[in-house]
């Protein structure tokens, strides 16, 4: 009995999490591709990054400015946390990803593996 | 080459759902959404009140302190963001506008605003008299 309460709790709580997708942006160099995702009212340790493979997984989770004591007026700010699934064409290098947040927007950093950067071949 | 294989909400089902979801049963979003949709660029916002406070949350990334502009006037409150960004050749440009109306008893020259992770909260303090007060009974 008690083993069936505990395996069920969490799965509960899954289905119940909504997610909102967020805005992006994307901008390219000469070696690099730059990710840019709309996440107001997320702070820097509140975001997650995750790539695995070609899957680019992006979580934030919003922190309430709300305080107890408010009552509501009027909204339309969604309370649901972000998540952006994107499906890379392009081989990163994942050790090399870097991100920042500054004034709500996330700027992740993709550097081209060496592998997949384009390449000169001499004919002799 | 492109960076994204291709972007649909297969990849990603919660998503669809929960954008299907949220337009048939919460007509709140629903006007909001459609200008999202149609291109306009708008922002949200939110209001809140207490005893003391009137606030109101907005949301806005992307944006510099400097590019806000805030203004009170016969108590309505108009956020009005404007950036514009230069990126080798190509400049472009971004303008957002809200009006509130709130209710007349705010104190204009305690109106408070800050700004952080993309949130602007502007801070409304209601009048003196205006305030709910405990009547003793003698």
């Amino acid at each position: 009995m008690d083993t069936q309460i505990t395996k069920e709790t969490p799965a509960k709580a899954a289905k119940e999490q909504r997610y909102l997708r967020p805005r992006y942006e994307v901008d390219t160099s000469q070696d690099e591709y730059f990710v840019r995702v709309y996440l107001p009212g997320v702070k820097k340790e509140a975001v997650d990054i995750t790539l695995d493979n070609d899957d680019l997984l992006i979580l934030g989770h919003r922190s309430s400015v709300v305080q107890d004591g408010w009552k509501t007026i009027y909204r339309e700010l969604p309370d649901a946390d972000y998540r952006l699934k994107l499906q890379l064409n392009v081989h990163i290098d994942g050790s090399r990803i870097g991100a920042k947040v500054e004034d709500g927007i996330l700027t992740v950093t993709l550097p081209v593996a060496e592998e997949a950067k384009p390449r000169q071949i001499s004919v002799n | 080459m492109t960076l994204i294989k291709y972007d649909n909400y297969y990849n990603d089902p919660f998503s669809e759902l929960d954008r299907l979801l949220e337009f048939s049963f919460n007509p709140r979003n629903r006007l909001t959404r459609f200008f999202q949709e149609t291109g306009s660029r708008d922002f949200r916002l939110d209001i809140y009140a207490d005893d003391d406070n009137t606030y109101v949350i907005a949301e806005l990334p992307g944006i510099q302190k400097k590019d806000l502009d805030i203004q009170l006037h016969n108590s309505v409150l108009t956020i009005t963001a404007e950036r514009k960004q230069k990126k080798g050749d190509t400049e472009s440009s971004f303008r957002a506008k809200r009006e509130v109306t709130l209710s007349d008893d705010v104190r204009p020259e305690k109106v408070e605003a800050r700004f952080e992770d993309g949130l602007l909260k502007v801070t409304l303090p209601k009048r003196e008299e205006r305030k709910p007060k405990a009547i003793t009974i003698n």
